[in-house]
């Protein structure tokens, strides 16, 4: 008799709680059992804070051979700029896509590497001697771009840009002005990380908008698809140039160095190191992204999503290297060529944006904002 | 004791229907009945016995005549919708705007409207300007905002008289046509980049529309008869509650079959334009139609449920519009003339919450956190700051109720 009870109550028990199961909607979450806060946190300490530590010294050292080419301007100090620009410059591509938190807030990427730089812009500004960085319609003629202008005026053998800015005050004042905003913000975002570090490894409850793991992704995506694979390749190819599709030479990154298949090459490697949890500092692998797409067992025609998103990426680094001239003369004499890496890139779109998102229950929430 | 432990079983089954589900009104002879609600929760209204069927339009009648008028309403937003489009002329360089039509126009006084829709508009006595920003219900307008619309009327119209054919010189420290930008233009804005044009439009929207709508018809509605046919001799088949709820519908949209149609202007094409993220026209319009069943059956606890569902949702319509136009300007931060185009309608929503009935009584977003928010963008935006932006979004958001939906605004 008593046993009967109890399976009575069991059974009462069984239909009841069956009817509390909230039905699977948004807030659904069968990932619980992954650590994302030992995620995050690895990837906060090994990564975030190292690649902003390090892009802070290279601002630091970058702002410092300015100091000392426009004090005494000179070719040996002028390659010395040259070569601390260049590992500035890489050194932003591993922090590039991380617009969230204390970057997003100050909008870093729009204040450090719009492109194409504005020429006219940056010589009115040194014209008038008394330009204020800090403005919006001054994005286009300051951070990394201007510098790649400055240092690499077209037309102007090294001796002859030696001698613009000996005779040149304003010119030289506007070369360190922009250095030394560049060296300004990335300490402040480097201050601020310090303190966010610890709400953000926290905010790992759940995927929902706001936490560490959307922020991240999206910020991922967004960045990818719209700064790298648009921006680096799509514009200067011309896809996104109207009917014609006629190449925008002058619309790559750095086109006064030509140093942009360096770039796009350096920014691969940097998401590929991001997405497998390579740390900065060490080059030794924890826990990353595609340990959770795996977790969660993700699949891209029938192979893991991580092994089909690193080998995209490997694929868009060999078409990269093979292209045999900078990518702004690329795009005229090897538009083919140039055509089949921006469709690899493009195929990277969708691992991201929708693979990698729904695997991890992230939504995307950006979009391309051009009003109404 | 077979029975009783069978009986347990059912009980428990049926206690588990009960629970956790989700709740709404569940008879299906119900105007309200909710083909996704398992729980009844005495929220159920039902149709009059005798004349009163709720309908799917914004049309209701008595003994076969509409006793729906919303003439003056619909007056007002053409006379608005005249009005921008004269001011959007001026975003051609070598146009000109008369101060004097602009303010005859505000005032219906001694103008000649192009009265597309045949309203009679010209000569009425229907204007925006005895409708502009009263304080409570049954008020009056306010002569502070009147002047401050008569002070845009006459820098929009100084501005355009010094635009040249051909030349598009706007720019940061210079009034005039700001050119395309490669992403919106032209456009005529003042050195400041304020767009006189969105800053009318929007305000005006905002403290005659949405502030007869919430603080005067709304607010007062508890006032109002609702015993005696008005005027049925002289077509008037209406009581004054009845007349009075049609005339804050009016203010929201001219369109009695909204969102079918009306979303083209002002309060219908702006709630509607962020429906995918916050369902507000949808929410706005059923709550009028609710409300106006309510009415009729004198069910007011009903109607005043309604009430509050329109104001919250005009100031979030107001607010998510803002963030959205804020959102727009982060993402073209170094493009000066959309930039400056969409922070001017993002300024006129936010000053504009100002003159709903939230902000005036002091609920949802308080007036001191508009001043902070207006404050964070600042006079010339031409000096806006992505973090300043930011910081004005997530003030709007916080006070909203918006916070999960704001980056995709």
């Amino acid at each position: 008799m008593r046993i009967q009870h109890t399976i009575l109550m069991i059974i009462c028990l069984f239909f009841t709680s069956l009817s509390c199961e909230k039905e699977c909607k948004t807030d659904c979450d069968d990932t619980v059992d992954f650590d994302r806060k030992e995620m995050v946190t690895d990837i906060t300490t090994h990564y975030i804070l190292p690649a902003y530590n390090t892009y802070l010294n290279e601002t630091n050292s970058l702002s410092n051979q300015i100091d000392v080419f426009v004090t005494n301007p000179s070719v040996s100090a002028l390659a010395n700029c040259r070569d601390h620009w260049q590992s500035t410059i890489t050194a932003w591509q591993s922090i590039a896509f991380l617009e969230f938190g204390p970057a997003e807030n100050i909008g870093l990427r729009s204040q450090t590497n719009l492109f194409p730089v504005d020429t006219s812009k940056i010589k009115e500004n040194i014209n008038s001697g008394n330009s204020n960085l800090a403005l919006p319609s001054n994005y286009v003629a300051k951070g990394l771009q201007s510098v790649d202008y400055l240092l690499y005026i077209p037309n102007m053998p090294d001796s002859n840009l030696v001698a613009y800015y000996e005779n040149s005050s304003s010119a030289a004042a506007y070369l360190k002005a922009v250095a030394d905003e560049l060296k300004q913000n990335a300490a402040k975002i480097h201050t601020e990380w310090q303190t966010y570090q610890t709400d953000f490894n926290e905010n790992t409850t759940n995927n929902a908008q706001g936490s560490a793991v959307s922020d991240i992704v999206n910020a991922l995506s967004s960045h990818y698809e719209t700064f790298v694979r648009k921006g680096k390749v799509g514009i200067p190819l011309g896809v996104f140039n109207g009917f014609t599709q006629t190449p925008m030479p002058a619309h790559v990154e750095s086109y006064f160095s030509e140093y942009s298949n360096t770039l796009l090459i350096s920014q691969m490697e940097a998401m590929h190191q991001f997405l497998n949890g390579v740390g900065i500092v060490d080059n030794t692998e924890r826990m990353s992204l595609n340990d959770y797409a795996d977790f969660v067992e993700a699949k891209k025609d029938n192979q893991k999503l991580s092994a089909a998103i690193n080998s995209q990426i490997a694929t868009i680094i060999d078409q990269v290297k093979s292209l045999e001239m900078p990518l702004q003369q690329a795009v005229i004499d090897q538009p083919e060529t140039c055509k089949t890496l921006y469709e690899s890139m493009q195929k990277l779109v969708p691992l991201l944006k929708v693979d990698l998102t729904s695997a991890l229950g992230v939504l995307i929430t950006y979009q391309d904002n051009d009003g109404d | 004791m077979k029975k009783q432990g069978f009986a347990l079983i059912i009980a428990s089954f049926t206690l588990s229907i009960i629970s956790c589900r989700k709740e709404g009104c569940t008879d299906e002879n119900a105007i309200n009945y909710s083909t996704e609600a398992k729980k009844e929760d005495g929220s159920c209204v039902y149709e009059d016995d005798n004349n009163y069927p709720a309908p799917s339009t914004y049309t209701f009648t008595r003994n076969g005549h509409s006793t729906v008028d919303i003439n003056g309403q619909y007056q007002r937003l053409d006379m608005l919708s005249e009005m921008v489009d004269y001011l959007k002329s001026a975003n051609v360089a070598g146009v000109s705007l008369d101060a004097t039509t602009l303010k005859a126009m505000y005032a219906n006084d001694n103008y000649t409207w192009i009265d597309l829709n045949t309203l009679g508009m010209t000569g009425s006595s229907k204007q925006l300007k005895n409708k502009t920003a009263y304080a409570s219900y049954n008020g009056s307008s306010d002569i502070g905002v009147q002047n401050q619309f008569i002070a845009y009327f006459d820098s929009v119209a100084t501005i355009s008289a010094n635009t040249t054919a051909g030349q598009e010189l706007g720019t940061a420290g210079q009034a005039g046509v700001w050119p395309n930008d490669g992403k919106k233009g032209p456009y005529l804005m003042n050195g400041k980049g304020h767009e006189y044009t969105q800053l009318i439009e929007k305000g005006l929207m905002c403290a005659v529309f949405m502030n007869q709508m919430t603080v005067n018809y709304l607010a007062g509605i508890s006032n109002d008869d609702n015993t005696i046919i008005v005027d049925s001799v002289n077509g008037k088949y209406y009581t004054e509650m009845e007349h009075h709820w049609d005339e804050a519908f009016g203010y929201f949209t001219s369109a009695i079959n909204f969102p079918e149609s009306g979303t083209d202007r002002f309060w219908g094409e702006y709630s509607n334009g962020r429906e995918a993220l916050l369902q507000s026209a949808t929410t706005i319009v059923n709550a009028f139609i609710t409300g106006r069943t309510a009415i009729i059956n004198k069910d007011y606890a009903l109607r005043d449920k309604q009430v509050t569902i329109i104001n919250n949702e005009m100031e979030k319509v107001a607010a998510g519009t803002a963030i959205h136009y804020l959102n727009v300007a982060k993402a073209n931060i170094t493009y000066n003339t959309i930039r400056n185009h969409v922070i001017s309608e993002a300024v006129a929503f936010i000053n504009g919450l100002k003159y709903g009935y939230n902000a005036i009584n002091n609920q949802g977003l308080s007036t001191n956190d508009i001043e902070n928010a207006l404050n964070y963008i600042g006079d010339d935006f031409n000096a806006v700051t992505i973090s300043s932006l930011n910081s004005c979004i997530n003030l709007l958001a916080s006070k909203t109720g918006l916070e999960d939906v704001k980056t995709q605004l």
